[in-house]
């Protein structure tokens, strides 16, 4: 069998068997090698007759032992400690898609020794009317100075409508100087929240003023911050709205005009000048108090400029319309120009506390 | 002897005897492998590759056919690792007087009952592994080339050509030494 075996190789491959007879001869023998079966091992013999064997004897084959199991074993590792590696790295740089950043820095942060940053926030998109020019860095921090004061939303301080002051110009005289007093609420851009920048500066230097660029139609359209903060509130204004029944600015463009009065002799007006008396009936708030001197010459202009809005022009005693208490945004920015920021908190603060308990309270 | 179908069911089925019977028919070829391969305790491994058929005998299919690719296949995968374990680690044993066969024959000296058999074995030791291996296979074995294949984890035509080209390195090693005579 195995010499028939051998020539079958032989003519598989190839090769006449009749150019190496002695080759057949040669591998025959092989088939000699094991006669006999050899002696079975202990183990082999209890089961060959029937007794129970030690699954240990049996030496299976470990489930991955199979090259191509291994081979997927090894793959499947490989990628996944490339993917892992890939996402860390990429934590790292922050260079991840925000949503996976986020829970990547969120996993890291709880589980892991070490942090992943977070994903970059979102750039707060402008909700100013005039989104053309990035905000400033003093601004920035004037801006938060003023947005921690009060808690009056945002949409009280951004009711538009005219300004007692702006167009009250008129009423003086067209010689006049309170139009040129206020520069830089002037030319203030409706933007509110530059405006309440304003509010807290309103001194008479145009550099401080949010834009350079004149505004057509600053004079009209200002917001109310702006124009609260270019017309501080006066005495008389606090007086026409804490008696709304008064009328309101007629009665108060003859109080004032005495302040007027004495800012135009005094020529250019200093914004916060002691000259300007407040008004003797009402006493002004204390985040306020100042404001009356530096609106003694605009208080003069209020007469001519009557308020529809009571709560435009509120100064933190009148409740809003809407429910809002619209005199904290404004008691902020009222009064003459505090330099000091300390100064400014403390006001505000005090403001505040005014604001809540609705009234004056040193009367 | 040849394995017949039925002794194979019956020691699928978990009969002893069959088994025994199997072991009887297959044995002495494995243990002819394990000696053309060089392996070193023939005997002790051939009871390893039956314990390590015994467990598989549920999952067998093909007959006895079958059941002779399973068995050449365990012993092959042993004979590798013994090969690759006496290439990593040399055996080396401390000299026992009890154990020392010098004055004997050796036991392979035993196992080689002609002179024929030793030359071929020595020829076959002149070939690589896989040759050596499928050469042995089909000659010792008695398997064919489909067989073969599957045993060694190759395809057929890489086998035939394995066997081509140790049945070449062969014809000439033999006609080399015609020539030295």
């Amino acid at each position: 069998m195995t010499r028939s075996r051998i020539e079958a190789m032989l003519a598989e491959s190839g090769l006449a068997p009749d150019e190496a007879p002695d080759f057949v001869d040669a591998l025959a023998p092989l088939e000699a090698l094991a006669p006999e079966p050899p002696a079975p091992s202990t183990a082999l013999l209890a089961l060959f007759a029937g007794e129970h064997v030690p699954a240990a004897q049996f030496d299976l084959p470990h489930p991955w032992a199979s090259r191509r199991v291994r081979g997927s074993i090894a793959g499947a590792v490989v990628l996944a400690l490339s993917g892992v590696g890939a996402t860390g790295l990429s934590a790292a740089a922050n260079a991840l898609p925000a949503p996976w950043q986020h829970h990547v820095s969120d996993f890291s942060h709880h589980y892991l020794p070490f942090d992943f940053p977070q994903p970059p926030a979102r750039p707060a998109r402008a909700t100013l009317g005039d989104g053309s020019e990035p905000p400033r860095a003093g601004r920035v921090v004037e801006d938060s100075i003023v947005g921690e004061l009060p808690t009056t939303p945002e949409p009280s301080r951004s009711l538009p409508g005219p300004r007692p002051q702006v167009q009250a110009v008129p009423a003086d005289g067209p010689g006049s100087p309170g139009p040129t007093l206020l520069p830089a609420p002037a030319s203030a851009p409706p933007r509110p929240g530059y405006a309440v920048t304003s509010t807290s500066q309103p001194s008479a230097s145009p550099s401080a003023s949010p834009s350079a660029s004149p505004s057509p139609s600053a004079g009209t359209t200002r917001g109310p911050r702006a124009a609260a903060g270019a017309a501080a509130p006066t005495p008389s204004e606090q007086h026409s709205t804490k008696h709304p029944d008064r009328g309101g600015p007629p009665g108060h463009g003859s109080g004032d005009g005495e302040g007027t009065g004495q800012v135009t002799g005094k020529g250019p007006l200093q914004v916060g000048s002691p000259t300007a008396k407040p008004d003797p009936v009402e006493h002004p708030q204390p985040g306020g108090d100042g404001g009356s001197t530096g609106d003694g010459s605009q208080g003069g202009d209020s007469p001519s400029a009557p308020s529809p809005d009571p709560g435009s022009h509120d100064d933190g005693t009148v409740p809003d319309p809407s429910g809002n208490p619209g005199g904290d945004d404004q008691g902020g920015g009222r009064g003459d120009a505090p330099t000091d920021p300390g100064d400014v908190l403390s006001r505000v603060v005090q403001g505040l506390h005014l604001s809540g308990e609705g009234d004056q309270p040193d009367s | 002897m040849e394995l017949r179908d039925d002794v194979v069911r019956e020691a699928v089925a978990g009969d002893p005897q069959a088994f025994r019977e199997v072991y009887g028919v297959l044995a002495p070829k494995v243990l002819g492998y394990l000696r053309a391969r060089g392996v070193q305790d023939a005997e002790g491994l051939t009871s390893e590759v039956f314990l390590g058929v015994y467990p598989r005998l549920a999952d067998l299919t093909g007959g006895a056919a079958g059941l002779r690719t399973l068995v050449f296949s365990v012993a092959h995968a042993r004979a590798v690792d013994e090969t690759r374990r006496q290439a990593r680690r040399p055996a080396s044993f401390s000299y026992d007087p009890d154990l020392d066969e010098r004055s004997i024959d050796s036991a392979e000296s035993h196992a080689v009952v002609s002179l024929e058999a030793a030359r071929a074995v020595e020829l076959m030791s002149q070939l690589n592994d896989d040759q050596r291996a499928v050469v042995t296979l089909r000659v010792i074995g008695d398997l064919s080339l489909e067989q073969t294949a599957a045993v060694t984890g190759k395809s057929v035509a890489s086998v035939k050509q394995l066997q081509r080209r140790g049945l070449v390195r062969l014809r000439t090693l033999m006609a080399s030494r015609e020539a030295l005579r």
